[in-house]
């Protein structure tokens, strides 16, 4: 959830001026800290101070009594051949669900960062595992090269990216899965295996969703494409227009995506579009908006005026204006600013995705469940991974948030019986409430994935208690 | 007016990271740049006076909130390779007012 996307202006908000001095007043106070100093984590056994790990949003913590960033794949090698602790590794943190917690050895692959193996004839490149994607992007840039989609959440490690296959937005594009042309796992017992489809294909086809369980996932060679630019274009529309025309316009763009208002009358659409440099203006409109705190203020006074959620909702929708930029694939796709929040996000088929989002936003209005907070609604093309959300269909992904200050729990809770109406399977790196029975009915190559994982790592050093519930573990 | 020249002290006495450092460079770009880096993101401005009212909770506490996150800003920033000395060195480099 990218709010620089929505152009929404808290300058307009603030002409409600009455209401803009009790938000400001809630604002003001959100920096302050009452904390004392103190030494935060532990001590371990080797004399060493441990911190805490917390995940983006803070609704998943840890207290693990090691923590290892390697330096390079031997160091790796090195900690899973003679230590015999159990392991998880981190990305950047940016899953909801419990995928990284663990009391012993978490692991971090933010040492093994970069591109390597650059082949511009084939435009094909090595990532090492612990990349970030804003980094990738830049990287390939400086390559002329691009990458072929992007999530719109750039901050995550390609590695914890594969993991869950996290995706963009573009109805004949993958998730970052999809680039993978073949990847290098460090296994829990200390092997190197690489897979491709043509080597170790089982590996391969269970990576594309690996959740951290088949070993480290240290490096992959990904397919990209020739620098591009893009243009993006904004509009905020009815509701049912957006609802109408979505599979329409997922058609005739390179990428659509629409963010829904709960409360309002109004979806905004969201396209991008590849364009030559010569197509681009020499001057462009600034972005006038500043949607973080144009939300979070909404936020703060309809926590005052419950009952005037809908109107305000509505007049702060209905100042947005179309909105036009261009730019580089990095500059486009990248993410400068950002919101804490927790999610739930459930992939559709695509034909089902449009009446799923009705549904959902018809039950946020009928219950008044109290939520502003945008849903985005993405096309994504099916894959071939064995316990990816778009296994071997098109998916339509709907995202739901709250902030990370607010519950969402009760607004999670009442609408996920919708997804399971239309056949909705969970982002495995988001929340969900499913267990390894739903997932078992959900996905026809489930019970290899777990056959894989046991002989890959036969002491189950690789899982921790949440990886227990989800697949079904003793 | 002793208030004034007490923290004028205080700051003074802190000592800055050394900004030739490229690791902790790297960190900022990595990791803080999205936000520090950015005018309206909420947090205080790298390299600017943002940072004076922040400064006087003291180093301690704000490597604290830093590690444990605080408002909008995810624990340790998501470094998960930062120890609390490069949480500290990188406070000390992007409260330099200069760069």
């Amino acid at each position: 959830m990218n709010f620089d996307r929505i152009p929404l202006s808290r300058r307009n908000l603030l002409k409600v001026s009455a209401l803009g001095a009790v938000a400001g007043g809630s604002l003001s106070t959100t920096a302050c800290s009452s904390n004392k100093p103190q030494e935060i984590g532990i001590v371990n056994e080797d004399g060493k101070r441990i911190l805490p790990w917390s995940n983006w949003s803070g609704n998943q913590n840890c207290q693990p009594n090691d923590r290892i960033v390697p330096r390079s794949e031997d160091d790796l090698l090195k900690l899973l051949r003679e230590g015999n602790q159990k392991i998880r590794m981190l990305g950047s943190g940016h899953s909801f669900s419990g995928l990284v917690p663990t009391d012993q050895t978490l692991v971090s692959l933010a040492r093994l960062r970069g591109i390597e193996n650059v082949d511009t004839e084939s435009k094909q490149v090595d990532v090492l595992g612990g990349t970030r994607l804003s980094q990738l992007g830049k990287e390939l840039w400086d390559n002329g090269l691009s990458i072929i989609n992007m999530s719109d959440i750039d901050s995550q490690t390609f590695s914890g990216a594969v993991a869950t296959s996290t995706h963009g937005t573009g109805r004949e594009l993958q998730s970052i899965s999809g680039q993978m042309l073949s990847s290098r796992f460090v296994t829990a017992n200390g092997d190197v295996v690489n897979c491709s489809p043509t080597e170790n294909s089982d590996l391969y086809y269970a990576s594309g969703n690996h959740l951290g369980a088949l070993g480290v996932m240290t490096r992959s060679r990904i397919q990209t494409e020739s620098a591009y630019h893009l243009k993006e274009h904004s509009w905020m529309m009815s509701e049912e227009e957006g609802i109408e025309t979505a599979a329409e316009l997922s058609k005739q763009h390179r990428h659509y995506e629409m963010f829904a208002l709960p409360h309002s009358d109004y979806i905004l659409g969201l396209t991008l579009d590849q364009v030559s440099e010569d197509e681009i203006p020499e001057s462009q409109d600034e972005n006038v908006g500043d949607a973080y705190e144009a939300f979070r203020m909404l936020s703060n006074v309809i926590d005052y005026m419950p009952f005037a959620r809908r109107w305000l909702v509505n007049y702060g929708a209905g100042s947005v204006k179309p909105e036009t930029r261009y730019g580089t694939s990095p500059e486009i796709f990248g993410n400068l600013r950002d919101i804490r929040f927790n999610e739930m996000e459930y992939t559709v088929p695509a034909e089902y995705g449009p009446q799923c989002l009705r549904e959902i936003l018809h039950k946020i209005k009928k219950d008044n469940i109290p939520v502003i907070f945008p849903i985005e609604a993405r096309y994504v093309k099916g894959d071939d991974f064995w316990l990816s959300p778009f296994y071997k269909r098109d998916g339509f992904a709907i995202s739901c948030h709250n902030f990370h200050d607010k519950d969402y729990k009760k607004y999670f809770a009442a609408i996920e019986p919708i997804f399971w109406k239309y056949e909705g399977r969970p982002h495995w790196g988001k929340i969900h409430s499913l267990t390894a029975l739903n997932f078992a009915g959900r996905y026809e190559r489930f019970n290899d994935f777990l056959k894989l994982r046991k002989e890959l790592d036969p002491n189950d050093r690789l899982v921790n208690d949440h990886l227990r519930k989800v697949l079904g573990l003793a | 007016m002793k208030k004034i020249i007490a923290t004028l002290l205080f700051l003074s006495a802190i000592p800055f990271a050394n900004a030739e450092d490229p690791y902790i460079e790297e960190l900022y770009d990595l990791y803080c740049s999205t936000c520090h880096g950015v005018k309206g993101s909420g947090a205080p401005m790298a390299f600017t006076n943002d940072w004076r009212p922040y400064l006087r909770k003291g180093m301690n506490t704000l490597v604290n909130n830093s590690i444990q996150g605080i408002g909008n800003m995810p624990a340790m920033g998501t470094c998960s390779e930062c120890g609390p000395e490069d949480l500290e060195d990188l406070i000390k480099y992007m409260s330099q007012q200069e760069k």
